[in-house]
């Protein structure tokens, strides 16, 4: 398979076909994609010849193949050590990559405050599920607050408060902590609708539904030849949005009934995972054309041409797998128009690193969320 | 960070996280508030806060009488200080409030506010302000030709006026102003008809607008003719492209007076040029950052780009009568040339020796800790000099350049050669662990963006290897 051309890049049929999303900041390789097979790592990529198709190569020989920059090749030891190919393993090994500077200082910081940020969360989304079902349950007369989720001493508290409601859900105290704390791991990133700060990717979500509109008023404006691009790119935006709220709605809508969810909880649970996971597939590669896009409105209109040419390319558009019905024709039709659209990018693919591209991919590494 | 600056940039945050449909309707209302009160400081910052995000948004802005009075001129307009000379084709921003006073003393109240008043009653969905303008802009132009006539004739009433205007620059923009507004309805129809600025390429549509331009101000007042002149090439974003446009509109029949323009036009093209580096050349020599940090990598882009519309222009030019003016490019380039040896390559080595000496306390802010923004000047002048590689033979600087990635280099390789020394000769704690590799990071990274990633990875492995070896010979 190694260094194999296949087409499936423009329609993988599965998320896990398509692979997780991974920041390099080598231009040859932008949009690549690292996949799992056979208990092996791939590297799925854009045609590096520039023309349309991938290119799949075993994750190992990488370096040798493409010259990389120092932090891709730090970022490629991270991920092959830790054999991630999901988005959020693949994330954790590309915040601790980028939180060393090799991506620039600003990188970094954006990268240490995303790591701290995901750590306030988990404490966050724990206290936001605890503090609803106390409120739920006891029909607003109980109440918990920050400091029962913030140390040893608040955690007994709270669960002495928990098992005074507990029995409304037919559980023990220490059974009805114990669930919400498994339900707050299983949605990490994708939290409740209850937080004051979204979580990452319900901001994501916000980001991408003001690309979409942007990108859209742009590409009415804009007469150039990637003004059509412009448009498919607002449209998988908003459609990807909107399969993403799909998902969000089912799990705050358990949020919103928290005893019935409790007590069907062998089948939530489940569906908690699944659906947290279909939202971070979704939304994964989007934190990278969201910045290009609002790096490239502060930049003239022959820049803006360049990147709406570039990020079209590497859209990632839901595979038609994950969806069913009308939406699915959608999907289709959206990748049927992608392929008669883009064209070969010969900027990105020269051997040599670029600096001014590079130094770009670093800059949207930095405004990623 | 002191808290004021934290609280500050928290503020920022949240302001970049409100939605856009609030944000829209935030502007309308600050705008409001801003037009009612002009020292309404509040939402004066809020604003300029918002600024970027205005850009990505593109919300509706509050039209005014006074913002449709400078409408014609909006592309031509500068920030250059008042007391610099007067820059032939452009507008400084300072003039607009003397002459929007001097212009309402003139005019008076009452035809003003039915102005606002009509504005208002348009409302926000409004798409072209050209039947307004019509009516604002000819009595503008006549108030401002009076004080101007009246200011060429009696010293005594010029020298009262110059000083409201800001000084004797201001007399001259002043002019500019009035000049523009007496065609202010044919700048402004083909302002509204041209894709926005900065223009990359016009369609055969877009070159017929400027035909019709170019005619019917002939006709009305073909004095003002270099007005369009001034217009369009402050809305390029490669100023030399006017030289194909005449071509293009003089093909399609309608070249007007465009031939006689010839020397106004090259003139006004260099100036233009010229001009757009004046700004990043004053901001460098200074000192002043402004919070961007990005300035010396931004200058050598932009000089990147100018080359090819020089290169572009001097093509245009070549087997015409525009020798004097394809000079005059080549001293535009010359002066690139001075501009790219003076802030990206001189002294580039040396300012990276300071950093080097002082990387323990810069170290932490290359891995992201604390205020970063030294670190990223650092960034700036070695990506600046990267970018430089790219058309350093074009300028003749191609030794000068290499002279100076030299310098650096030794000067990185001298740092870690001594890191790995003292460590080897010291070993190393594992508590000092972290402080080594931001050092050694913060090298690498350097290292990386003068030498590229082959010569960075190699001392990188080096580096990490020692480093785990020591930590080893100190656990046993």
């Amino acid at each position: 398979m190694d260094g194999a051309v296949s087409k499936s890049f423009w329609a993988p049929p599965s998320f896990a076909e398509r692979g997780a999303s991974v920041p390099f900041t080598t231009p040859i390789i932008v949009g690549a994609r690292v996949r799992g097979r056979h208990d092996t790592l791939e590297l799925v990529v854009p045609n590096p010849s520039g023309a349309k198709g991938n290119y799949i190569l075993q994750w190992k020989n990488l370096p040798d193949v493409f010259t990389l920059t120092v932090h891709d090749r730090v970022l490629h030891r991270a991920i092959g050590e830790a054999n991630a190919s999901t988005p959020d393993t693949v994330r954790r090994a590309t915040l601790k990559t980028a939180s060393t500077g090799l991506a620039g200082p600003a990188a970094a910081k954006q990268a240490k405050a995303m790591l701290k940020d995901e750590d306030d969360f988990k404490l966050l989304i724990q206290f936001s599920l605890l503090g609803e079902t106390v409120a739920q349950l006891s029909n607003g007369e109980l109440q918990i607050t920050l400091a029962h989720v913030q140390s040893d001493a608040g955690r007994q508290q709270a669960k002495l408060i928990l098992a005074r409601v507990a029995h409304k859900v037919k559980l023990e105290g220490n059974e009805l902590y114990a669930r919400l704390e498994d339900w707050s791991d299983r949605i990490g990133a994708v939290g409740t609708s209850k937080l004051p700060k979204g979580p990452r990717l319900r901001r994501m979500r916000t980001r991408i539904e003001e690309f979409a509109n942007s990108i859209g008023s742009w590409s009415e404006v804009d007469k150039s030849e990637a003004s059509p691009l412009g448009a498919l790119a607002s449209l998988v935006a908003r459609e990807t949005a909107a399969l993403a709220s799909e998902h969000f709605a089912v799990l705050d809508g358990y949020v919103e009934k928290i005893a019935l969810a409790l007590s069907s909880w062998d089948k939530v649970q489940a569906d908690l995972e699944l659906q947290s996971r279909r939202i971070s597939w979704m939304l994964d590669g989007w934190d990278m054309l969201v910045a290009m896009w609002e790096d490239a409105v502060l930049k003239p209109a022959y820049e803006q041409q360049a990147t709406v040419q570039e990020l079209a390319r590497i859209l990632p558009i839901v595979p038609e797998e994950e969806v069913t019905g009308v939406r699915r024709d959608k999907l289709r039709d959206i990748g049927i128009q992608r392929r008669k659209l883009v064209k070969p990018m010969e900027d990105w693919v020269s051997g040599s690193i670029d600096a001014d591209l590079r130094t770009r991919l670093e800059r949207y590494k930095a405004k990623a969320a | 960070m002191t808290d004021v600056a934290k609280s500050l940039g928290d503020l920022s945050q949240r302001l970049s996280q409100i939605p856009e449909a609030t944000l829209v309707e935030l502007v309308w209302s600050l705008e409001g508030k801003r037009a009612g009160n002009h020292t309404d400081q509040t939402a004066v910052t809020l604003l300029g806060q918002f600024r970027p995000r205005l850009q990505l948004v593109r919300p509706i802005r509050r039209m005014s009488a006074k913002r449709l009075f400078a409408l014609p001129f909006e592309d031509m307009l500068t920030n250059a200080p008042p007391t610099q000379p007067k820059i032939i084709g452009k507008i400084s921003r300072a003039v607009i409030n003397p002459a929007w006073d001097l212009m309402v003393d003139k005019l008076g109240r009452t035809e003003i506010e039915q102005i606002e008043t009509e504005i208002r009653n348009v409302g926000r969905q409004n798409a072209s302000w050209l039947a307004l303008g019509e009516r604002l802009w000819p009595q503008c132009a006549r108030a401002l030709r009076e004080i101007i006539t009246r200011g060429e004739k009696n010293v005594a009433y010029r020298a009262e006026i110059v000083p409201k205007l800001g000084g004797p620059e201001m007399w001259l923009d002043l002019q500019d102003v009035c000049d523009v507004l007496e065609i202010g309805l044919e700048i402004q129809t083909m302002r509204d008809n041209l894709p926005p600025k900065p223009i990359v390429a016009l369609t055969d549509e877009d070159i017929g607008t400027i035909g019709l331009t170019v005619m019917a101000v002939d006709e009305k007042m073909k004095v003002r003719a270099p007005v369009v002149v001034y217009a369009l090439v402050a809305r390029l974003d490669q100023p030399t492209e006017i030289l194909s446009i005449f071509v293009r509109v003089a093909e399609k029949g309608m070249a007007g007076s465009t031939g006689e323009l010839a020397s106004i036009t090259t003139e006004v093209m260099v100036t233009d040029m010229e001009q757009r580096f004046e700004e990043v050349r004053r901001q460098i020599a200074s000192g002043a950052n402004d919070g961007k940090i990005t300035v010396r990598e931004d200058l050598a882009k932009e000089v990147g780009h100018h080359l090819e519309g020089i290169q572009k222009g001097k093509d245009q030019l070549k087997g015409t009568s525009g020798a004097a003016a394809a000079r005059r490019l080549d001293r535009v380039r010359v002066k690139l040339k001075d501009m790219v040896a003076a802030n990206v390559i001189e002294n580039a080595g040396k300012d990276i020796a300071k950093v080097l000496a002082d990387l323990k306390r810069m170290a932490p802010m290359a891995a992201g800790d604390g205020d970063i923004t030294e670190m990223q000047q650092v960034e700036d002048r070695l990506l600046a000099l990267q970018l430089a590689g790219k058309y350093a033979e074009e300028l003749g600087l191609s030794k000068e350049l290499k002279d100076e990635i030299k310098r650096v280099e030794t000067h990185i390789d001298g740092h870690t050669g001594k890191l790995f020394f003292d460590l080897r000769a010291r070993g190393l704690a594992p508590e000092s662990r972290e402080s080594t590799e931001a050092n050694l990071y913060s090298s690498v990274r350097m290292l990386e963006l003068v030498s590229g990633a082959e010569k960075a990875e190699k001392t990188l492995v080096e580096g990490l290897q020692l480093i785990d070896e020591l930590l080893a010979q100190h656990r046993g």
